[in-house]
Formats: structure tokens, sequence, C-alpha cells
């Protein structure tokens, strides 16, 4: 087994690079993203529908026609914000980190 | 008052979810990745060795084979970007709690069973200054780090240390004892206590350079009712006295330092043992025992997961070097003749004996 003279990071920003072309390497982690994202969703509508069954308070009708109001449109705006920010983040490794509240 | 074993409580519906997410992801390293990157190694590889007039041997032969493996390409990059999501995730949810927990870890514990020393002016070497793991703050420069390793430690091992059965399994692998005192080298905030559950009556000290995680583990061992004594010291040169304890254990503190504080600190355990004490080295497998394709991807650790020294350490041969020290009755298993194959065997143990 020999020992490779090679470049050891120490640092997590000295990542290294994955595929030929590092545009692959970009989309696998906006993917990625979206993929972990996709599955905090499907989990959460689980547990709400469980929810809404126990309840019996809801019937998914009532989702349906549900339309946001403006404070809610204000929420979901912040956390669009903050979704398209993780995805995105990945164009480039300089993008600023995600801002905390 | 936060809890100090946080994934106890509930995260919250989302965190949990993507932790849940991130944790499935990495078990399918084993489950469903290896075995589709190991059956494209293996038909790479033929075509390799008929270039070549031999199967690929070295870790630079089969990286060579490697290369052209577009399974493993997308395999390693999604364990690498996993894992920074997964650390980014869990910082975004400490954030904004990040002032509650760290006064909590700065108040005193009244009345406590243990001790917690630390030493702000330590030295610190600068091969610690590692990003370990990919962690934000390596393993001293994040006040919150026990809290994040709580949540991660069930993700970053994808199940297969939910109970922390490498601390565990590490205290079980030690001689039988009873002991009187015992020492664990590299404490961090998850070992310590399995010395003291194992051996109640024995005096238990914890060492770790890292501020944070003894905070931590002072809180925790004193939550869990533990009597131990943790203090701030570098492994390789502490300020205990000469022949002072029974039993000197580290669990998977070895890869994370280079040769040279490998060395020092087993000089230094034989220092401090009493004559008749044992040292045990609890760590990952040698690349002597596993298989070249094996070696190979645990080597993978050391350029891509912030593991600087776990090339180092994978070649190093522990039971010399505790000959070297003046250890005798040094077995591991190897010399123990467990090893019957290629087989991934955590932990890995090595103990010797002061005469």
């Amino acid at each position: 087994m020999t020992t490779q003279l090679r470049h050891i990071p120490m640092a997590r920003e000295d990542r290294p690079q994955y595929f030929d072309d590092p545009a692959v390497d970009r989309l696998l982690q906006m993917l990625l993203e979206l993929a972990a994202e996709l599955w905090a969703v499907k989990d959460w509508q689980f547990v709400v529908n469980r929810l809404l069954e126990q309840r019996g308070v809801l019937t998914l009708e009532d989702v349906q026609r549900y339309q946001p109001t403006e404070d809610d449109q204000k929420l979901l705006a912040v956390e669009r914000e903050k979704f398209v920010h993780r995805f995105i983040k990945h164009i480039s490794p300089t993008m600023e980190p995600l801002k905390y509240e | 008052m936060p809890s100090v074993t946080l994934p106890e409580t509930p995260l919250p519906q989302t965190e949990r979810a993507i932790t849940e997410f991130l944790k499935a992801l990495k078990a399918s390293e084993r489950t469903d990745r290896m075995p589709v990157v190991r059956e494209e190694y293996r038909q790479l590889a033929e075509s390799w060795s008929e270039r070549h007039g031999h199967a690929p041997r070295t870790l630079d032969e089969i990286d060579d084979v490697m290369r052209s493996s577009v399974a493993y390409k997308f395999d390693r990059a999604l364990a690498r970007f996993s894992q920074e999501l997964m650390y980014a995730r869990v910082h975004e949810l400490l954030q904004p709690r990040r002032s509650e927990l760290e006064a909590f870890l700065d108040a005193p514990v009244e009345h406590p069973l243990g001790s917690l020393r630390l030493n702000p002016s330590i030295p610190i070497p600068t091969y610690y200054e590692a990003d370990y793991h990919v962690q934000p703050g390596g393993m001293h420069r994040e006040p919150l780090i026990g809290f994040v390793t709580a949540v991660t430690n069930k993700v970053y091992f994808g199940g297969t240390n939910d109970s922390e059965e490498q601390q565990r399994l590490s205290a079980a692998a030690c001689p039988d004892g009873p002991w009187e005192r015992i020492l664990d080298l590299g404490c961090g905030c998850k070992s310590a206590y399995y010395y003291k559950l194992r051996w109640p009556d024995a005096e238990v000290h914890g060492i770790d350079l890292s501020a944070p995680l003894l905070k931590y583990a002072h809180k925790r061992a004193e939550a869990m009712g533990l009597a131990i004594h943790f203090s701030q010291q570098n492994c390789e040169q502490t300020d205990f006295p000469d022949n002072h304890f029974d039993l000197i254990s580290s669990c998977i503190l070895f890869h994370e330092i280079p040769d040279e504080a490998a060395w020092n600190t087993v000089q230094e355990a034989f220092r401090l043992l009493k004559p008749g004490g044992w040292f045990v080295i609890n760590d990952a497998p040698p690349y002597r025992a596993l298989d070249p394709f094996g070696a190979y991807f645990s080597d993978w650790q050391t350029g891509n997961n912030v593991e600087p020294y776990w090339g180092e350490a994978g070649r190093r041969n522990y039971p010399e070097w505790f000959q070297n020290a003046g250890f005798r009755n040094v077995s591991d298993p190897f010399i123990r003749g467990e090893v019957k194959g290629p087989t991934r065997i955590f932990p890995w143990t090595t103990m010797g004996q002061k005469p």
C-alpha cells in the first residue's frame, strides 16, 4: 500500500471536486437540498393528515379551498425566500450563507 | 432550562424530518450504494487488470480504477454534501437559541458530584484546528459543539451509533478490573460515562482539549448522576502524577491526531499508569485489517471528510508502538487471532500492560 503524497484539507471550505465538471457537483447539491425539503414536506403532510383525521376537524376539501391571508402570505414569503436561498446558494461557493433571524 | 441531551427533547417537526432523511441517506451508503459501487469497481478492475497485467493492489491503483466509476462519484459526492447539509441545518436550528444555550453551559452546577477544570490559556496545537468531520468551528471553536454532536451523532453513523454503541463497546473492550482510578483520553462528550457505568466505584477522569465539549460533558454527567472529573488537558502531556491510574482508555481519539502526537500520547499513558495498569486504544481498524478496496474506501475520509490524520492512523502499527513504549502483554485482534479475513471491526482494540 503506497503512502500518497497529496493535499489534505484542514478546512471545510477546502472541498474536493467530485465530478469532472464542477457544475455537476453544484447540481447535485441543489438536488440534495430539494430532496431534503421534499421529504420534510411529505413528513409534515403525514403528521397534519394524522391530526386532522384524529380530531375530525377538517376535510381535504377545506384545505383545497383555503386562501392564504395577508399575514399567511408574509410568513410564507419568508419561508420561501429561505428555501430558494438554500437551493440557489450552491450556484457559487462564494454566495453568502443563509441569514439567520 | 434547555435539556442537556437535546436529542431526547423532540426536534421541531421539519428538522426531525430532515435529520431522519439524512440518516436514511447515510444508511443507504451501506445498504444500497456500496454493493453497486463494489460491482462497478469489479467490472472496471477487470479491464484495468487486462491492461496492466495484474489486479489493482495499491490505493493509487484502485484510485486509478475508481476515477472512471460514475456510481462512486455520486456515492462519495452525496456522502460529502449530505454531511455539509446536516451541519448547516443543525446550526440553523441552534442559532436562535445560541445565547440561552451558551449561558446554560457556562453556569456552574450546584453541588456537583464530579468536577470541571478548564484551562483558558492551554496552548491549542495547530493540528487541532482542523474542521473535523466538516464541522463548522471544528472541535473547539464552536461553543455549542456538544449540542451539535448530540443531534448529528444519529445522522452521522446512519443509525449504528444511536445509543453510543461505539463508546459503550470501547468501555466493554477494556480488561475486567475492578479499577480504582480510570482516565479517558480525548473524552469529548460521549465516552467517559461508560467507564463510570461499568466501574461505578472507580474514580473516573476525562480529559480533552476542547472546552466546549468538556462543559457539555460535565453538564451531561451531572444530569446522569455520574461523578466524573473533567479537565482541559492535552493528552500528549498532562498534569497528573506518575503511576496514577489503573486503566487508561481512549475511544476514537487516535485517528484525530497526527503520528507525533499519537506517539507522545502512548508514552504519556505509560508514565501515568501504575505498574500492572492497562492502556487501551479503541479506534477504527487499521488498513492492514481491510481488503485493498475497503482500505481505499476508508482512506476516503482523509481528504474528503476533514479527517487529516485518518490516513496516518490507518497505517499505524499500535502493537509495535506499545512494545517500544515499554508495554507488555500487548494484544490486538490480529494477535488474538480474531481476524479471519477482510472485515470491518469496530472498535479496533489494542491493549497493553505496564510491567
